[in-house]
């Protein structure tokens, strides 16, 4: 399996301006020294609290962020340092699905430019060429060709995701960011649109980036997951491994607090953990490990040393002082 | 591996009649967009059809610019716009001459009528002039941001210090009174409205997320700002300028009455209600028709404005 893209050690802090002259006070931790590697063809998956920085490592990888540090290497391609004129080619093979489709769809725009706006940003075909790929896009995404002239306004809310998802196909990317892509949708609508995703990524080998914050979703979807927390991770491991061995007190946590219907269901959940607090102000993170202000497990090391990457188990990777010598005994 | 299986992704039970609700809303919705090409025009027309003032306003409009064009044939004495006749000076309204004449015997209805030709040049060539430099201002800075956006900002504070009236006086003393020096007087001071306007629309819009989407599709700032960010800020431009045509007219006339306009014998309605002045109140009809003439002028691009302002439903500050 080859890997298509992988980030290392990126980093991106916001600046924190004051006063009249905007002198530099302070900066957000964004993301701080976030790694991974996503293989071709499989959807890896970020989840976080909001604030925990999943979204703006959607969009560094994208570059429309431009990262503090670390490298993004997409193909062997190292993105991270590149002009914005140099990353129009890059453009075409890496695309982005936003959360709130009403938002992200020119309301001043008929769908079929929407659509063709990729296509016509890089010079490709005619304009009558363009229409008969827009055609083709909606018809991939299961949009009836009659809302070809519509406004953004006359769509419902799957329908204006379907169009956004269009969009970002037009170009044939390989990789896709999906951010949030169906947490501004009703219920009803958030599974045929997934549906619709998974179905796509089969047809045209998709890559796919999945930033969500519902474990359910992510769950069922992806291959690869991500915890996130204050701009750093917090554990990552296949999927299913996850889910059944979750390692770090954060992502028990939030494993227990996915809301359940049956009793079989409940089995299958850890027992319910309340964390305590908010999450804390990123421009004001704790010392140490990030998470040891609401950490149950909080150990005297936790509140002055950061934690490395431990691989725990083969793949299974989590950065928690549990896991190190300070903590083995603890288990 | 069975993580494509649809069936994995639950689908919550809808009771049949929330169902059958939300399809019938679907088709509604379908039904909609069939002609949605012309939708927004058609939403827009018939709010507007609905305001019995807008209507008033699209009317007088429509008036003023029938009689710009075809000032010659309306006007009932046309040759008076040059020539002088001492034999009728100072006629009081009457059927002969409807809004009695003036001092040189001149038909006030006819050069009232012609003043119509001259304002509504005002109140298109000051908006025009002022769009031409204030749009493309706001768009630079606006987009472009930083050390650009903060001088072309200053630069247009300096010019909104001063009210507009008293700028385009000044402008005006220095130059010689024709009515293309009314016009850029008036220009001059009306551009940095629009800059202001555009700097925030596009400000508030360059933050959008459809903005961002286009910039991950690879477009330049060029395609941004004409395809992604001008389509939005087009309704609120076509309000601002129909409200404000109204307001370089007015302008225009202060200038004239104040002697800083067009000069005579050029039917225009300040310099002729400024010259009637010296008749009042014996010889009302000379500044009373010029003046009902700039009123009404004002009122109707202000209610057509107003109307299309809650037909767009755009907010100006």
């Amino acid at each position: 399996m080859t890997t298509l893209l992988s980030v290392s050690h990126l980093k991106k802090y916001f600046p924190i301006s004051a006063g009249f002259l905007g002198r530099r006070v302070g900066e957000v931790k964004a993301v701080d020294d976030v790694s991974f590697a996503i293989p071709e063809g499989k959807t890896f998956a970020l989840v976080g609290e909001s604030g925990s920085g999943k979204t703006t490592v959607g969009k560094t990888i994208l570059r429309l962020i431009r990262p503090t540090g670390g490298d993004i290497l997409f193909d062997g391609r190292n993105l991270s340092r590149l002009r914005e004129g140099e990353l129009k080619p890059w453009r075409r093979q890496m695309q982005i699905v936003f959360q709130d489709p009403t938002s992200s769809l020119n309301p001043r725009r008929r769908v079929a430019d929407i659509v063709a706006t990729p296509l016509e940003v890089h010079g490709i075909g005619t304009p009558r060429e363009r229409l008969g790929r827009v055609r083709e896009l909606l018809d991939l995404v299961e949009l009836p060709e009659k809302y070809l002239y519509s406004y953004p306004h006359a769509l419902s809310g799957g329908q204006k995701q379907r169009v956004a998802i269009a969009r970002a196909l037009a170009l044939n990317p390989r990789f896709v960011v999906l951010d949030e892509p169906t947490s501004a949708l009703d219920v009803s609508v958030q599974a045929k649109i997934l549906a619709l995703l998974a179905r796509l990524q089969q047809e045209l080998g998709l890559t796919y980036l999945l930033i969500s914050h519902d474990l359910s979703v992510v769950k069922n979807f992806s291959d690869h997951i991500a915890v996130m927390y204050l701009g750093k991770l917090m554990e990552m491991a296949p999927t299913r491994e996850l889910f059944a061995n979750p390692l770090h007190p954060y992502t028990r946590a939030l494993l227990s607090a996915i809301p359940v219907v049956t009793d079989e269901e409940l089995a299958l959940i850890p027992e319910r953990i309340i964390l305590e607090g908010e999450i804390p102000s990123p421009a004001n993170a704790p010392t140490g490990c990030v998470f040891h202000t609401r950490c149950y497990a909080r150990m005297e090391v936790c509140t002055q040393q950061a934690p490395p990457q431990l691989e725990v188990h083969p793949d299974h990777h989590a950065w928690c002082h549990l896991f190190t010598s300070e903590g083995s005994s603890k288990i | 591996m069975s993580k494509y299986r649809t069936s994995d992704v639950k689908a919550p039970r809808l009771n049949p009649e929330a169902q059958a609700q939300a399809v019938a809303l679907e088709e509604q919705r379908a039904a909609r967009s069939y002609g949605a090409r012309f939708e927004d025009l058609r939403r827009t027309l018939h709010r507007l059809r609905r305001s019995t003032l807008s209507l008033v306003g699209l009317a007088i409009v429509l008036g003023l610019i029938v009689l710009a064009i075809f000032a010659p044939q309306i006007a009932p004495y046309p040759e008076d716009i040059a020539t002088v006749h001492f034999e009728r000076t100072f006629q009081p309204p009457g059927r002969q001459y409807l809004f009695g004449t003036d001092e040189v015997g001149r038909d006030v209805l006819s050069r009232v009528i012609f003043g119509t030709r001259i304002s509504l040049s005002i109140g298109v060539a000051v908006l025009a002039i002022a769009l031409a430099i204030g749009v493309p201002l706001g768009l630079i800075a606006g987009y472009v941001g930083g050390p650009v956006n903060t001088i072309i900002m200053r630069l247009t504070d300096i010019f909104l210090a001063i009210p507009p009236v008293v700028l385009a006086m000044a402008v005006s003393a220095v130059l010689t009174p024709t009515l293309e020096n009314s016009i850029f007087a008036i220009a001059f001071s009306w551009w940095p409205w629009y800059t202001r306007l555009i700097q925030g629309q596009v400000l508030s819009i360059k933050e959008e997320t459809f903005v961002e989407a286009s910039r991950s599709a690879g477009a330049n700032p060029l395609y941004i700002t004409f395809k992604e960010i001008l389509p939005n800020v087009l309704t609120i431009l076509i309000v601002k300028v129909t409200l404000d045509i109204g307001y370089a007219v007015l302008t225009g006339a202060v200038l004239g009455f104040l002697g800083l306009g067009v000069r005579p014998p050029t039917p225009e309605w300040g310099t002729m209600a400024s010259k009637g002045r010296l008749h009042l109140p014996t010889r009302w009809w000379l500044t009373t028709f010029p003046g009902l003439a700039i009123f009404v002028t004002v009122l109707g691009f202000n209610l057509l404005g107003d109307g299309l302002r809650d037909a767009f439903d755009v907010e100006l500050e």
